[in-house]
Parts: structure tokens; sequence; C-alpha cells
């Protein structure tokens, strides 16, 4: 195991283990279920580091490894357990907390990738604006990715015959958002791809008061 | 503005730019040309998307949801693959994120059309597990072809969701003789999907640019046109399932 494989693992379990024990103590089975899921978000930033790596070394760019592997992988990585939602007989009364699930999953990933993209990163390049955008629009993406993910399966999961393209589109979909992001973010267009998370926590804001209680 | 003006004026779009291509411009015209164009179309499609979202909420409107996803990510293609090619100055036959979204973008059509099928409920129910769980193998296939980085994969058409697509559309034209929405949207769905594979079999087959040019320059016209039978299923009321 590298050291930087160590580092990501050891973040997990720190940040883990402790909000395991508040998901024991907490009586509430939806609040609960949001704090497992921010869990797996952290779990899958080592799970998608490892993988990356792996297919990662087929590709001899980095820029194509970002554009094109690495959205792909992070975003299976945070929607799997989404796809425990599908059985929406045993959660009848789902419909908000599918979203709020998808986007503890994608903050939490976030998370893990952040804190050791900071500390990997030379002191020289890494001031604290930089950090707080970084924060701001990374988090952001991944956990509207996710919840986009989660708004797609809450509208069809009453539509269970046609599910199964639905999941593999929606995939796709927060793959290439994910993908355009990176994309953006090395060019002089960067200011768009700090645009993209926001107008989609809107638009997310925006749905889930729509949607009423429930 | 009505439907019929918006085809109109893409159709005019079309024309402009095979023009250019045809007269041999500089390279730079008709690479804005065939940006602003997509611009353009973008544009339409999320505006579409936005109408088709709002209001279209309850049971028995997964045809519009799922019409409505795909053209999002036909949008979000189409965005990635602009910006790749003039803002990134990548290569363009190497936009492996878009191919796999247009790949994926059929799926949802294929949901789509899924959600329109009507008949005995045992029937539909096979039809639908089953072809929704076919649409998944091109999109699979092509996921694995990026993972292991094998090219030659990714630009193979998806020949099982083009017969997919083009038996459902077929099959729901006659199946909905006085639904003219419906097999509009089946119709729209169905030259999509040809005109998709038409383009990836002129690259396969390394094709003259102008014909290619062709292909390009009538994708807009499509999108646009199969955004506009959206709204037209939704207007009417069309219900699903």
């Amino acid at each position: 195991m590298s050291d930087l494989s160590f580092q990501f693992l050891s973040g997990f379990i720190a940040t883990v283990i402790p909000l395991l024990f508040v998901a024991v103590m907490i009586d509430d089975a939806g609040s609960r279920r949001i704090i497992l899921y921010f869990c797996w978000g952290v779990f899958a930033g080592v799970l998608a580091y490892d993988l990356n790596n792996y297919f990662g070394s087929a590709w001899g760019q980095s820029q194509r490894m970002t554009l094109a592997v690495a959205p792909m992988i992070e975003e299976v990585c945070k929607g799997l357990p989404m796809l425990l939602f599908l059985n929406v007989k045993k959660y009848p009364r789902v419909t908000k907390l599918i979203v709020f699930c998808a986007m503890a999953s994608g903050v939490g990933f976030s998370i893990q990738e952040s804190t050791y993209y900071f500390a990997i990163s030379s002191r020289e390049f890494v001031d604290l604006a930089s950090l707080v955008v970084r924060t701001l629009t990374t988090a952001l993406m991944h956990g509207m990715t996710t919840a986009a993910f989660g708004i797609g399966l809450l509208l069809f999961s009453k539509h269970q015959h046609i599910i199964i393209p639905m999941i593999f589109g929606l995939f796709s979909l927060c793959a290439s958002i994910h993908a355009l992001f990176n994309l953006l973010l090395y060019t002089q267009l960067a200011f768009i791809s700090m645009i993209i998370p926001i107008a989609m926590f809107v638009a997310g804001w925006f749905f889930i008061r729509s949607q009423g209680s429930g | 503005m009505t439907h019929k003006k918006i085809l109109i004026i893409f159709s005019a779009l079309a024309v402009l730019y095979w023009i250019l291509c045809l007269s041999g411009a500089a390279g730079t015209a008709v690479a804005l040309g065939d940006m602003a164009i997509y611009v353009i179309t973008v544009c339409v499609l999320l505006l579409v998307c936005v109408r088709v979202f709002m209001g279209a909420a309850g049971a028995g409107n997964s045809p519009f949801y799922a019409g409505a996803f795909g053209l999002c990510a036909l949008a979000v293609s189409e965005v990635y693959a602009i910006l790749y090619i003039y803002v990134w100055q990548g290569n363009p036959a190497d936009i492996t994120v878009a191919q796999f979204n247009r790949n994926c973008a059929l799926m949802f059509f294929v949901a789509g059309l899924l959600a329109l099928l009507r008949g005995t409920k045992k029937r539909v129910a096979v039809i639908k597990l089953g072809a929704g769980a076919i649409s998944c193998v091109p999109p699979a296939l092509v996921f694995y072809a990026i993972l292991i980085d094998y090219p030659p994969l990714l630009y193979r058409p998806s020949l099982v969701n083009v017969v997919l697509c083009v038996s459902l559309s077929v099959y729901i034209f006659f199946q909905t003789p006085r639904n003219n929405a419906n097999r509009a949207f089946a119709c729209s769905v169905s030259a999509m999907v040809l005109l998709e594979s038409a383009y990836r079999l002129l690259i396969i087959y390394n094709a003259v640019y102008l014909w290619r040019d062709l292909v390009d320059s009538l994708y807009p016209l499509v999108y646009v046109y199969l955004g506009i039978n959206l709204l037209r299923m939704r207007e009417r009321g069309e219900q699903s399932e």
C-alpha cells in the first residue's frame, strides 16, 4: 500500500468510526441513513482513488485520466448505494431522503478528496482563497452530481420496468457533468466550472422545495 | 414563437452550415458557424428540458422525464464536445466522454419509448424488462473500452440500441394509430438514432469530410425536432403506461 493510499484509508477510518457511534445513537431513521451515506461517500473516496490508480495505469496522460476515467469511476463509486432505494415498497416514504442521502454521499466523497488534495499539495501553491474556492466548487459539484442521480431515481422509482436504462443513463449524465467541470477547471473559462455546481444547487433546491413534505 | 418557425430556423441553419462547408470557406469560419449552431441548439434543448420538468409532476409522466433527461444528456455532451475542441484544442476524434454520453442518452430515449408501450400487462412488462436490460450492453461496452483504453470499441455504432430504438418506434407507430404526439416522438427518436449511427459509420470508414459535415449539420435539427415533439406530448397531456 502506497503512503497516499494509507493516508486515504486512515482519513476514512478516523472519520467513519466516530460517525458510526453517532448513527447508532440517533433515533430518527432518516437522519441515520444520511450519516451512513456520508460515511459511504468517505469510503468511496478511498475506493475511487485505488480504482483510478488501477485503471489509470493504462492511460499515458494524466489529462485524459482526469477527463475520461476519473469522472466515470467516481460517479459510480458515489452513486452505487443509491440503488438500495430502488426497493420503494420497502421504503415507502423516502421522497426527499433519496436526494439528501445522494448529496451526503457526494459531499463525503468530496471532503475525503479535498482533504488529501490539500495534504499533498505544497504550501507554496495552496492559500486560504484557493482552499475556499476548491471546497466551495468541488464539494458542491460532487454533492450535486450525486444529488442529480438521486433526483432521477426519485422520478423513476415508481416506474420499475424502465429503471435499468435510466440508471445507466443517469450515471452517464453525472459523469459527463463531472468531466465538463474538470475540463473547464484548467482553462480560461474556469469561472463557468464554478457556476455549474452553484446552478445545480439552486435547481436542486427549487426541485426539493417543489416536492412538498415527504 | 411557434414550433414550426423554430424548425424552419434550424433547417435554415443546417443548410447555411453545409453551404459554408461546400464553399470551401476558411476553417475558422466553418468552425465558428459550427460552434454557433451548437450553442443555439444547446440553449434550445435546455429550455425544452426546463419546460418539460416544470409542471409535468406526478405519476404517468415518465416519457417526458426520460425524454428531458435524454435531451439534458445530449446538451451536456454537445457542450463538452464544443469546449473540448474549441477551448481545450483537443482532437475531435478523441471525445471519449461525449461518445459515452451520447451512447447513454440513447438509453434515456429507449426508456421513454418503453414507457409509451401499451398492451397486456405481462407482455409489456416482459418487453420492458428485456429491452431495458439489452439497452445497457452497448454503453457498458463503451465504459469498458474507456477504462481499458481501447478506442476502436468507442466508435462502433451501438447497433443493439439502434435496432432496439427503431423497432420500438415502429411498434409504437402502429400501436397508437390515433396518437400523433406519441408517433411523432417515436419517429424523432428513430431519426436521431439513425443519424447517430450514420455519423459513426462515416467515422469508422473514414469517409470524406463533406459527408461528415452534412450529417453533422443535421444534428441540431433532429435534436430540436425531438425536443419540440416532447413539448407537444406534454401539452397534449399524453399518459403513459
